[in-house]
């Protein structure tokens, strides 16, 4: 699984670790070994045969948020992400996972959600009956994080598009909720594939797929198609659906919102996805401040601690990333973080409660 | 007159005569007697009632490195204190002998040895004096723009061992910003040789661990400086601000845009008036120190006895009309003279750019002429101070530094804590991007000396605590010497075991300048 | 000077007080941790990582997060005779940070915190863990700069900085690691705290801070420092210009520093530097290749440019304009990921022998390491850096790193190269340090301060726990 990994693994072992001020871990943790060059040192001796692949190198590879930031100043174009995902797959093979892995994975397989619960169900007693159509063409797809913990947000959401007059978007309510990304970061790319294929099946009728997480939407959008699940090609976030129809003026925005917000990108929707514009755009057509940018911004944004499944297996890391995110909301004037992610939401939330988080959408429907 | 017979063994003067020939070994009276002393004031006032301190057992003036070093081992051998002396300009006592032993006067090693003209270093003897390698340079088209008031009188060591700082820092930098590399006697008579190199990555920076010791860990014998150009330009400025503070901010702001003017100093009210911030005003400051008569100002008045106003007014005159004239002076503001060198085109640029800082913070410009006085003046300052002890009053100044946010605070608070005790003013003569030194003039007066020693170290003591209290160096140029030895725990604190590892690492028979630092 | 130092205790005992102290989370003896902190960027060490080997591994690693923590730590590694390696971000090239001897390794990076910023009086107080980019990111955040810019920038912190003696990239415009440091806190081998006190200048006896600047953490730790900053320059403007001969560029560049001009990048490449690095960046000049920066009033800097352009005609030299230069400012760092390529494709290794100057023998130091090297190695060399007195010369040397007596070889070209440059009159390292590399040839040439240093290592640090195995090598049997 590594060997096609060659040049990243001796690249990284001979490199200059420039990457490293970038690498949210590193910062949180101050490691050597959780640098994408401590990573792959120990991943080049394990293919000399100098080092024992064990749990304890394994973890190291869970180590790693995916954010994609350390590639914004890699010379070599190294995708750290992907060599670690590889290096999971084999721990997951090779029953070298951390146990808190394992445990997830179980978890998972019973609700087939990360969750632990009838997310379908919960869903349902948001929303009216009326938007739940197995048929429709434009489907809604919330995602686990977003129907578990900000049930306000989709509701929200359908409040901004009634607004609009927008009313052939449906909500995907399946029995299959998850797009699969929690199975995907631990490593279990097998569970990963079997539920791409349900899913597959699900959101055959889909001609548009819109999605609120930026996770949902790459991989639905990318992994998917990689796990041999090709779905419609027209898979958007929320805010690339609205922002061309709020800036047509179909919102009608009866007052602005007046309090300071600072923009975080999420790392799936702006690296990943290179959505950076539209969530700017539409807090910009109702906000009455200008929106504030933190230091590490769009393309070079700084990860919440919520991705590559680090809260699952390092809670306290995610944590501390979190928190440095954070210091520049407490700086200055009193602010609330506004994101297009419900698990960057979330990891934020988790880390600090006094900060106030909100979704774009949040802020959209407060001003209609 | 008797002074006692020195303490060294004659086995060791002896030995010592053998280095460097008789003719470079005094033991006379006289010769004890002139470098018992240097230029700090209670020497000054002890000489005025013909008093002397601690005499040295011999004088001696080595011709190069190697007899520094036979001496200072002859000296380690018998435990004789040594004395590293330059022109004795210190004023803080550097150089007084207070546990006797050899004063070594490095004179002699006054040699020019390379003027790398390419490298803009030149190698010289550590005896040489200021003047003379300036002039030498100057003669070849260089400057080495180092000009301590005390240029005529004091050497190349001497800058080097008490940190020296001169008239143009703020372009040319202070003493150790020149020092590319020296050559330095150990107390162990061990020769330690820096690489004159423009950087080096390789450890500790011995340069900077010996420059600023005041010969208490080594004897400097040699060393390689950094010289630039001689100027093709030199241009004047002077501007008036209402006070301290705007003055202070508009020398901040010039730092902080990069500007390096060669001199910058602000004058506060009082030192102003001294100034003068016109050429019209040429009689006033050159009177000023005849003039003053400081029986009159404020607390001090009370706190001297009838006998002394009598005796201080013999050297100030009845002159209250002066007083007025002082106090209509006081109120025109603080003057802040600059001047420029350098390229032409580069040095207009930057004369534009100040002239814009300063006139947007409110500074009322008064061209060059105020300027152009303090540079034919600039070394005179010392000169006034003889007359002040020759009446038997005491000059001293007091030269600290700050950061910005603390400046004028320290120069409200060292005032304030002096005010009643003596005349005090100030002005500000060094600038950095971060900071600035304020320097004071205080005069005070007693009946006897001592009593005047004893107002002079009260009045050190409540500066000091003031500088302590607002957080600044207690020096920025002057150095410790023995005069302010009792300051330097509260200055370093813990820092200071780390100089005693020093001096015993360096000069572990503890001969070097021993009694100094607070060592 | 040898070890003296023996081990008083079991790790278990040292592993639970250091627990005691930092919690278990912040000490780690976990296997991956000794691996990635058994080396740092010293490419020798590439030589071994490449067959599986890691030499130096510690025995525990501990990430301090105050001062009185790194204190605790220290007495307690004190009182068991345990080397401690204070340790930043691992990216010297002179094998400084690698624990020689074992013991612990001290990672200062968790305290990272900024104490105070105080945009009035140009200052910065912070703990010395920060990372040099997020220290300059929050600078610059308040409208500063630090201007220290050494090609480590990304993964070098300011402790690394100030015990390395460290010089940036503008190090000609806005100065080395020294002319930034204001004061800092020190803490000694017994667990004492020691601090050098703010103010812009002193004369109150030696300055201190020299006495640990360079000190590669065998005197000392340093945890806190103050630091000068200055105010982001308005403009910049860039310039590539060429020389025919390496002698007429550096003479350029000496004439425009005489001029009073302050470029903050004055940056000269030999002809094979030019062909090689600069051509890669997309830098398509030709001989030898000037890349000028000035940066700061747009009026003052455009006056300096033109007499900086001035000095090139009159030399003889030619202008490839702005954009080129502009060019390379933009991939500037790309030149640090040169090693991987050589080493996974080609099995060749890179290095780089810095050393510097005066003027007047800087043709004459270029010229004999040119001719010296080039019969062991490919070399590529660079004027880096630039004062009104001197420079440094950085020559990039490029060797076989395939076969089992690479080792040899390689501290062969090295001997060679130090040899050389100190016979040629040179300084034998201008910014890099000294760290293992460098050290013994150090102590030929200067043995007085390399007494003086081993002199002040025994009286603070007495019972030789802090970074041993530098200032002389390891003895068997000692740790």
């Amino acid at each position: 699984m590594l060997k096609k990994f060659h040049k990243e693994i001796e690249y990284g072992t001979y490199c200059p670790k420039l990457c490293r001020f970038a690498c949210p871990v590193a910062n949180a943790t101050g490691n050597e070994t959780q640098t994408p060059w401590g990573r792959m040192t120990l991943l080049h001796l394990v293919g000399e045969g100098a080092l024992n692949w064990n749990r304890e190198v394994s973890l190291s590879t869970y180590r790693c948020t995916t954010c994609m930031l350390c590639r914004e100043y890699c010379d070599h174009e190294i995708e750290v992400p992907a060599v670690m995902l590889a290096a999971r797959e084999k721990a997951v093979a090779d029953r070298m996972q951390p146990q808190e892995s394992a445990e997830f994975e179980r978890f998972f397989s019973e609700r087939h959600n990360p969750m632990g619960d009838d997310l379908a169900a919960r869903l349902r007693t948001l929303l009216p009956s009326s938007l739940f159509n197995p048929d429709a063409q434009v489907v809604y797809f919330p995602g686990c994080v977003m129907i578990y913990n900000y049930p306000q947000t989709i509701k929200n959401t359908f409040r901004v598009l009634e607004a609009m007059d927008i009313n052939y978007v449906a909500c995907y309510d399946a029995e299959v909720p998850c797009c699969g990304v929690p199975l995907h970061d631990q490593g279990y790319q097998e569970a990963f594939a079997k539920n791409a294929q349900e899913l597959g099946r699900k959101l055959s009728k889909a001609k548009v797929i819109i999605t609120g997480c930026p996770s949902c939407a790459y991989t639905l959008k990318v992994q998917l198609p990689q796990a041999g699940v090709q779905l419609t090609d027209r898979i958007y976030h929320m805010t690339e659906f609205l922002a061309p129809l709020v800036a047509e003026g179909k919102l009608p925005i009866r007052r602005p919102y007046t309090k300071r917000l600072i923009y975080h990108d999420p790392c799936y929707l702006g690296r990943y996805l290179h959505v950076f514009d539209q969530p700017r755009q539409l807090l910009n057509e109702v906000c009455r401040e200008p929106i504030e940018e933190f230091s590490w911004h769009r393309q070079k944004s700084y990860c919440c601690g919520g991705g590559g499944g680090i809260p699952v297996t390092n809670p306290v890391m995610a944590r501390d990333i979190a928190q440095k995110r954070l210091v520049e909301v407490h700086e200055g004037e009193k602010k609330s973080l506004v994101t297009a992610c419900p698990s960057c939401m979330r990891a934020f939330e988790k880390a600090d409660d006094s900060v106030e988080v909100l979704d774009v959408v949040d802020v959209l429907a407060r001003c209609i | 007159m008797h002074i006692a017979p020195g303490q060294a063994s004659e086995k060791f003067l002896r030995a010592v005569t053998k280095v460097v020939g008789s003719d470079h070994i005094s033991l006379a009276d006289l010769d004890r007697l002139s470098y018992s002393r240097d230029l700090n004031p209670v020497s000054n006032l002890s000489t005025n009632e013909g008093r002397f301190g601690p005499m040295p057992d011999a004088v001696v003036w080595p011709a190069d490195t190697q007899q520094v070093v036979q001496i200072v081992k002859l000296a380690a051998e018998h435990r004789t204190p040594i004395i590293a002396f330059g022109a004795g300009s210190g004023v803080c006592g550097g150089t007084v002998p207070l546990r006797g032993g050899i004063i070594l006067d490095l004179k002699r090693l006054n040699q020019i040895i390379k003027l790398d003209e390419d490298s803009l270093a030149v190698t010289a003897g550590a005896g040489i004096i200021g003047q003379h390698l300036e002039m030498e340079l100057n003669r070849k088209g260089y400057t080495m723009g180092h000009f301590p008031s005390s240029v005529y009188s004091s050497t190349l060591g001497g800058y080097l061992a008490a940190r020296s700082a001169g008239q143009l820092s703020a372009k040319y930098g202070k003493i150790e910003d020149m020092i590319l590399g020296l050559e330095a006697v150990l107390g162990t008579g061990e020769i330690l040789r820096t690489p004159a190199t423009p950087r080096a990555s390789l450890g500790p920076d011995w340069n900077q661990v010996l420059i600023g010791s005041e010969g208490t860990l080594a004897i400097i014998t040699e060393a390689t400086c950094r010289i630039r150009p001689y100027p093709a330009e030199r241009r004047f400025a002077s501007f008036v601000f209402p006070g301290p503070s705007e003055g202070t901010e508009a020398i901040r702001q010039i730092m902080r845009h990069e500007l390096r003017p060669a001199a910058i100093r602000l004058y506060d009210e009082l030192d102003t008036v001294l100034v003068g911030t016109s050429s019209k005003n040429e009689e006033s400051s050159e009177s000023f120190w005849n003039a003053i008569p400081i029986s009159q100002f404020g607390n001090f008045v009370k706190s001297v006895a009838p006998g002394l106003i009598r005796r201080t007014e013999r050297f100030f005159g009845k002159r209250a009309d002066l007083i007025n004239l002082l106090e209509k002076f006081a109120t025109k503001g603080c003057l802040l003279v600059m001047t420029f060198e350098g390229e032409s085109d580069l040095v207009a640029d930057e004369e534009t750019l100040a002239t814009e800082l300063c006139e947007k913070l409110g500074g009322v410009n008064h061209g060059p002429e105020a300027a152009l006085r303090w540079w034919n003046n600039r070394y005179h300052v010392s000169y006034k101070q003889s007359k002040v002890f020759y009446h038997g009053a005491i000059v001293d100044t007091i030269e600290m530094a700050t950061t910005w946010d603390k400046l004028v605070p320290l120069y409200e608070e060292v005032r304030k804590a002096v005010r009643d005790m003596a005349f005090i003013m100030a002005h500000f003569s060094h600038a950095y991007l971060d900071g600035a030194s304020v320097y004071f003039t205080f005069v005070t007066a007693a009946p006897s000396v001592e009593k005047a020693e004893q107002a002079h170290r009260a009045v050190w003591d409540a500066a000091a605590t003031a500088c302590q209290r607002v957080g600044a160096a207690i020096s920025h140029h002057h150095g410790i010497g023995y005069t302010k030895a009792r300051f330097m725990s509260e200055e370093h604190g813990q820092m200071m075991r780390v100089y005693e590892a020093l001096k015993r690492e360096m000069d572990p028979a503890g001969i070097l300048n021993p009694g100094k630092m607070g060592l | 000077m040898t070890r003296k130092a023996t081990r008083k205790t079991t790790n278990v005992e040292l592993l639970n007080q250091l627990r005691d102290v930092l919690g278990g989370r912040r000490v780690s003896r976990g296997e991956t941790d000794r691996i990635n902190y058994g080396r740092d960027l010293w490419p020798r060490s590439l030589l071994e990582v490449r067959k599986g080997q890691v030499p130096h591994q510690p025995e525990m690693i501990v990430w301090p997060e105050t001062t009185e923590e790194v204190s605790r730590v220290l007495r307690i590694c004190n009182e068991m005779r345990v080397p401690v390696v204070p340790f930043g971000a691992g990216s010297g090239l002179c094998g400084a940070a690698q624990p020689m001897c074992g013991g612990v390794v001290l990672d200062a990076k968790r305290m990272a915190r900024i104490e105070r910023i105080v945009p009035e009086t140009q200052m910065i107080v912070c703990q010395t863990g920060i990372i040099g980019a997020h220290l300059e990111t929050e600078l610059n955040r308040h409208g500063l700069t630090m201007g220290h810019f050494p090609g480590s920038f990304g993964t070098s912190t300011l402790g690394g900085y100030l015990a390395t003696r460290s010089a940036g990239m503008a190090a000609t415009g806005y100065g080395k690691i020294e002319d930034m440091l204001i004061s800092m806190q020190v803490v000694l081998a017994d667990g004492s705290v020691i601090r050098t006190r703010t103010a812009p200048r002193r004369a109150t006896g030696p300055d201190f801070n020299h006495l640990f600047l360079g000190s590669e953490g065998s005197l000392g730790v340093i945890t806190s420092a103050t630091m000068r900053a200055h105010m982001l320059p308005e403009a910049r403007v860039f310039r590539a210009l060429s020389f025919k001969k390496m002698d007429a560029g550096l003479n350029a560049v000496r004439r425009m520093l005489r001029a009073g001009l302050r470029p903050v990048i004055a940056r000269l490449s030999d002809e094979a530097d030019t062909l090689t690095t600069l051509h890669a960046l997309g830098v398509e000049a030709k001989d030898c290749v000037l890349l000028l920066v000035f940066e700061g009033r747009a009026v003052r800097i455009d006056l300096e440019m033109k007499k900086a352009l001035a000095i090139t005609r009159e030399l003889g030299g030619r202008d490839f304009g702005e954009a080129t230069a502009q060019r390379w400012y933009g991939r500037r760092n790309s030149e640090q990921y040169r090693q991987s390529p050589l080493m996974t494709d080609e099995k060749l290794l890179l290095d780089t022998v810095e050393v510097s100057t005066v003027w007047s023998n800087a043709t004459h130091l270029y010229t004999a390491m040119r001719k010296a090297l080039s019969k062991k190695v490919s070399v590529l060399g660079v004027m880096p850096h630039a004062y009104p007195e001197g420079c440094s010369l950085a020559f990039t040397i490029i060797g076989r790193a395939g076969r089992a007596d690479d080792l040899a070889a390689y501290d062969a070209v090295w001997k060679l190269a130090l040899d050389t440059a100190a016979q040629a009159g040179g300084a034998i390292s201008h910014a890099y340090g000294i760290g293992r590399l460098k050290f013994d040839r150090l102590a030929q040439q200067n043995p007085a301060a390399v007494e003086l240093l081993r002199g002040m290592k025994r009286r603070l640090d007495p019972n030789d726990i802090l970074n041993p195995g530098k200032l002389a090598p390891c003895t068997e049997g000692a740790c």
